[in-house]
């Protein structure tokens, strides 16, 4: 008796889920196809599943190439929630994919990626471009955390590098019309512009320099900090000066 | 023992299979389903204006061939395609109860049920419109696409 019952259930999810290879699409408010310009809306509570991603939004334009099940580009508008086999998890207001070359735009008051250890928020626009391993934040606000630091500033780009299913950041140019800001377990770092590269184990912030430590506090125009022990060096471009504050919390 | 009795219940077995065997292939074969579809064929075809009507339309890039179990003339240009609706060309196959057409915009739309199949594609929708010589289709109401590439 259990097997027979076992042996429906099983018939009744065969028949009714999605098969290996296969791209499920459910709208609510159906779909228009325009063949000329190659491409097919989907409207109201659209839900996108296939073997590479699961996507839903309000709108979606899926743009194809030949036939419509070749689907090269999706354009989603409200609400949208994107989430890949890899495991990479996007919201926001808009998202565009590429399915050629694995790129994608967020736009959105509240834009997020978040690909495990990489977290992307920005107020305005975030781009991922998976194939080359390269990555742009833009909005008065953009954010991206890593396993080791956070990062705040206008403008956030860089490359990164999946090694052993882990994406760890190559390059990175930080800018901001105010200040970003880097945090590491031991630092806080600010400056108007900050640059960081893996291979030479080194944070460069440029102008408006101002690096804490504990109680220390170093401020200059530029700095230079070594990533493996956290050793900074500060400088300033006019006087050669540089400004020290140091807390004293003993009693 | 009765003799007679015997007999009587014998032949009253008999008689009362036979009777019931008369009246239960007279059942089948009275409402049988080949009879019933003949019947009700009949009864279909003489309220179309047109039975089975079969012909083409030009798409953008190909012909595409509309044929039914019977047309009903809705106005001037105008017709009412039903039972068994296909839309055939080289790429697709669209499939549906009912369709309304207009033979002067060459286009048409149904309320019903429909099923577009066409290469790795599935659609299955409450209703479509087709426009503009076939370019745009406009799926309608809540709809499922599998694609397999």
């Amino acid at each position: 008796m259990k097997k027979i019952f076992f042996l429906i259930m099983f018939l009744s999810f065969s028949v009714m889920g999605r098969e290996e290879g296969q791209t499920e699409i459910t709208t609510e408010e159906g779909i228009e196809v325009f063949q000329k310009e190659k491409y097919y809306l989907l409207k109201k509570n659209v839900l996108i599943e296939s073997d590479e991603f699961i996507l839903s939004a309000d709108l979606v334009k899926a743009f194809f190439e030949k036939d419509l099940y070749d689907i090269q580009k999706i354009e989603s508008e409200g609400n949208v929630n994107f989430t890949s086999s890899k495991g990479y998890n996007g919201v926001g207001e808009k998202l565009d994919f590429s399915m050629k070359n694995n790129l994608m735009n967020i736009f959105g008051n509240n834009a997020l990626l978040n690909m495990e250890n990489l977290i992307m928020k920005s107020d305005n626009y975030i781009m991922i471009d998976d194939s080359k391993g390269k990555f742009k934040l833009e909005g008065d606000i953009s954010e991206l955390t890593t396993d080791t630091m956070n990062i705040i500033g206008s403008s956030i780009e860089g490359s990164y590098q999946e090694i052993n299913e882990i994406n760890e950041i190559n390059n990175l140019i930080v800018k901001s019309d105010k200040v970003t800001e880097i945090t590491t377990d031991t630092l806080k770092m600010f400056s108007s512009k900050a640059v960081y590269s893996k291979k030479d184990n080194i944070i460069e912030l440029f102008d408006n320099v101002k690096v804490i430590r504990n109680n220390e506090t170093i401020i200059g125009d530029y700095a230079q900090i070594n990533t493996l022990n956290e050793s900074y060096k500060v400088s300033s471009k006019e006087s050669n000066k540089v400004k020290v504050l140091i807390e004293n919390t003993n009693e | 023992m009765n003799n007679l009795l015997l007999i009587n219940r014998k032949l009253i077995l008999i008689i009362f299979f036979i009777i019931s065997l008369f009246i239960i292939i007279f059942y089948t074969v009275k409402e049988g389903p080949f009879n019933k579809n003949l019947m009700n064929i009949k009864k279909e075809d003489y309220s179309f204006d047109i039975k089975n009507p079969k012909f083409t339309i030009n798409g953008r890039d190909e012909e595409i061939l509309i044929k039914a179990r019977g047309a009903s003339f809705i106005s001037t240009h105008e017709i009412l395609l039903e039972k068994n609706v296909i839309f055939k060309s080289n790429t697709f196959t669209l499939k549906s109860p009912e369709v309304y057409f207009n033979q002067k915009s060459q286009t048409a739309y149904s309320k019903k049920n429909t099923i577009f199949l066409s290469k790795g594609t599935t659609i299955n929708s409450k209703g479509f419109e087709i426009t503009n010589n076939g370019d745009n289709i406009n799926f309608k109401g809540k709809t499922k696409l599998v694609l397999i590439k």
